[in-house]
Order: C-alpha cells, then structure tokens, then sequence
C-alpha cells in the first residue's frame, strides 16, 4: 500500500504562472493525455467548463466520453468512479464544493476505502476524488464546510491539500498515478 | 476556495509529482511551531510575519497531507520550539487538530514547554455571507495564541 514517490521536476523544462485552479486544469490535462484510462466525471465539467473552470476546454480535446457531464447526483459519480476504477479505468470525480459530498460519504466509506479490503487484494478502487472546502465566498448553506476529518477517519483513503498552485499539481498528479484509493482535495 | 484564485507562481509545464504523505517547512524559526494546510497557510505565515516584528521567529509547517500525517515533520519542528499553534478552518470538536495534538503528544510531550494552542472555526455551522468571516481564523487570532503560548 505504501508507494514511495519522488518529487521529481525536470529543471529544463518550461514554467507558466498559473493559479491553482489552472494548475488543477493542467494537472488533468497531463493526466488525460498520458493515459487513455483516465476518466473525469463530475457536474457540469464538461460542456460548461466546471463551476471552478477546473476543467475549461477539456471536453472539447478529450470529448464527451471522457470528460463525462453527470446528472446532479454526488452519490451516482462516485458510485460509478467505483465501478470504472474496479474495471482498470482511473476516474478522477470532482465534487463541486466539498459541501455537496455528503451523499456519496456512503459511497466512500463503504465502498472506495475498503473493496481493497474486503476482497482479499483481488480488487482495488484507485480513484481520485476532487472537492474545493472552505469559506471565503460568502455562500450560504453547506458550500463553506471545511468537511477534510470526517475523510481522515476512513482507513484506506488518503487525503491531500494543497496550498499553492505547483503542490496542487503535483499531488494531484501524484493523486493519479498512484494504485490506491485516493482522495485529493484543492480548494 | 478562495486559494483557487489566491495567487499565481511558476509551475512547470509537463508531468512532475509532489509526494503524498509530506509536509513542507515554509517558514524557519526557533521559538513557536505553526501547522496549517490550505487556504489557512497564507493566514499563518502572515502571523509569523507579525510575530517576527515583536521578536517571535516561527516554524510555518505546510502539511499538504492530512492522512497519513507527516509525524517526522511535526515532531522534529515542536521537539525545536516546544511550542505549536495549529490553524484549521473546520471547526474544534473532531477537527484534525485534535489528532495532531495526540501526534505530538506521542512524540514530543517532554519537550513542551507551552500547552498546545489551536486556532480553529467555532463550533457552530459556518454562518451566512459576511458573518463568515468571523468564523475563520485571521492572521489577528492566530498572532493572540502565539503570544499566549511564548508567554506562558
């Protein structure tokens, strides 16, 4: 379970100024064109470009059967990441706000943090889940919830969070390639 | 969400990977350790700024991964200072701040000096519009803890 990796950058190569949510769109970018098995799903990511931007233009290069437009139902994206990731595909779901996860909690303590476990090895759900936390936008309701603990206290996930646009990247990068399941967090 | 569009830096084209399971030392100092992640990073390096007007020299701890916790990093940095601040936005009761206290009560209990002080949301659902802003930690909350802790 535990993967060793390298913070490897190549010196040489070339750096753009981006924000983090443009680091996060050029993560999955690099991730898409790498390997055909990536998957990203979520609501509105696709057509519209994600509520964030996150996923800007990505569905235009990559089409529509992999950057897949879900209906509004939280649960149904991971339930379904579940099931691609169980079939060798790495989905990457992006929530809208870490406040709209509370549907698919079933899902991943259920399901994502343990059908390693419960299967003896013969099955893994490495998969990679999207959510921005926190206040700052004066939204009302549940879309300020800074909800990270509640996924700490779940064996069998990870969860990352990074601060500045070249960590989000990196780690979600990292988040990826990585054979187990994950869960990666850029606000 | 606010760290989505915060600021911009260099980031290199192509594929490279940040380690899962890592924090990062982004501020170095002897008297005080400041843990953050996320948007609460730029709050905390802003109190060390502070701090360091009044003579206060702080470790900024980036965590980056809250599970598996970076305990190395942690108990290196508290076992120096024998003190530490934790900022987090969520609020107390169940927050991840109470499990890095139990790290750092498991590593390091004999080299405190100072109880442990956390700047977190109240325990309360994060209220509406402007009133939020009442409810996350400042750069002002922060720097009060730092200074109950070094004065202790």
């Amino acid at each position: 379970m535990d993967v060793k990796m390298e913070q490897k950058v190549d010196q040489t190569s070339k750096t753009n100024q981006l924000t983090l949510v443009q680091a996060v769109n050029d993560a999955l970018k690099t991730m898409l064109e790498e390997d055909e098995r990536t998957i990203l799903l979520g609501e509105d990511i696709g057509k519209n470009g994600g509520v964030f931007r996150a996923t800007e233009g990505l569905q235009e290069v990559f089409g529509e059967d992999r950057v897949v437009d879900t209906p509004l139902s939280e649960s149904g994206i991971v339930g379904t990441s579940v099931g691609l990731a169980v079939n060798g595909f790495k989905p990457v779901a992006e929530m809208q706000f870490m406040g709209f996860i509370y549907p698919a909690y079933d899902q991943i303590m259920t399901h994502v943090s343990r059908i390693r476990m419960k299967t003896m090895g013969h099955f893994s759900v490495p998969m990679v889940i999207r959510a921005p936390y926190g206040a700052g936008i004066r939204a009302p309701e549940v879309h300020s919830d800074s909800a990270e603990a509640l996924f700490t206290h779940m064996p069998g996930v990870k969860v990352v969070c990074p601060a500045t646009p070249y960590d989000a990247k990196g780690l979600l990068i990292a988040a990826i390639e990585t054979r187990i399941q994950l869960y990666s967090w850029s606000r | 969400m606010r760290s989505y569009r915060a600021k911009r830096e260099d980031v290199p084209e192509g594929k490279y990977t940040v380690e899962i399971g890592k924090g990062e030392k982004i501020g170095e100092g002897d008297d005080i350790t400041i843990i953050a992640w996320g948007a609460m990073v730029p709050v905390a390096k802003q109190a060390a700024e502070q701090a360091g007007q009044k003579g206060i020299t702080c470790d900024v701890l980036d965590l980056k991964t809250l599970y598996p916790l970076d305990r190395d990093l942690i108990a290196e940095s508290v076992q120096k200072t024998g003190r530490c601040v934790i900022v987090h936005e969520a609020q107390s009761t169940g927050g991840l701040g109470n499990d890095l206290l139990s790290v750092i009560n498991d590593t390091s209990f004999l080299y405190l000096r100072a109880p442990i002080e956390r700047v977190t949301g109240f325990d309360v659902p994060v209220p509406f519009f402007a009133l939020e802003d009442h409810q996350l930690p400042t750069p002002k909350r922060v720097l009060q803890s730092i200074e109950k802790a070094v004065h202790f």
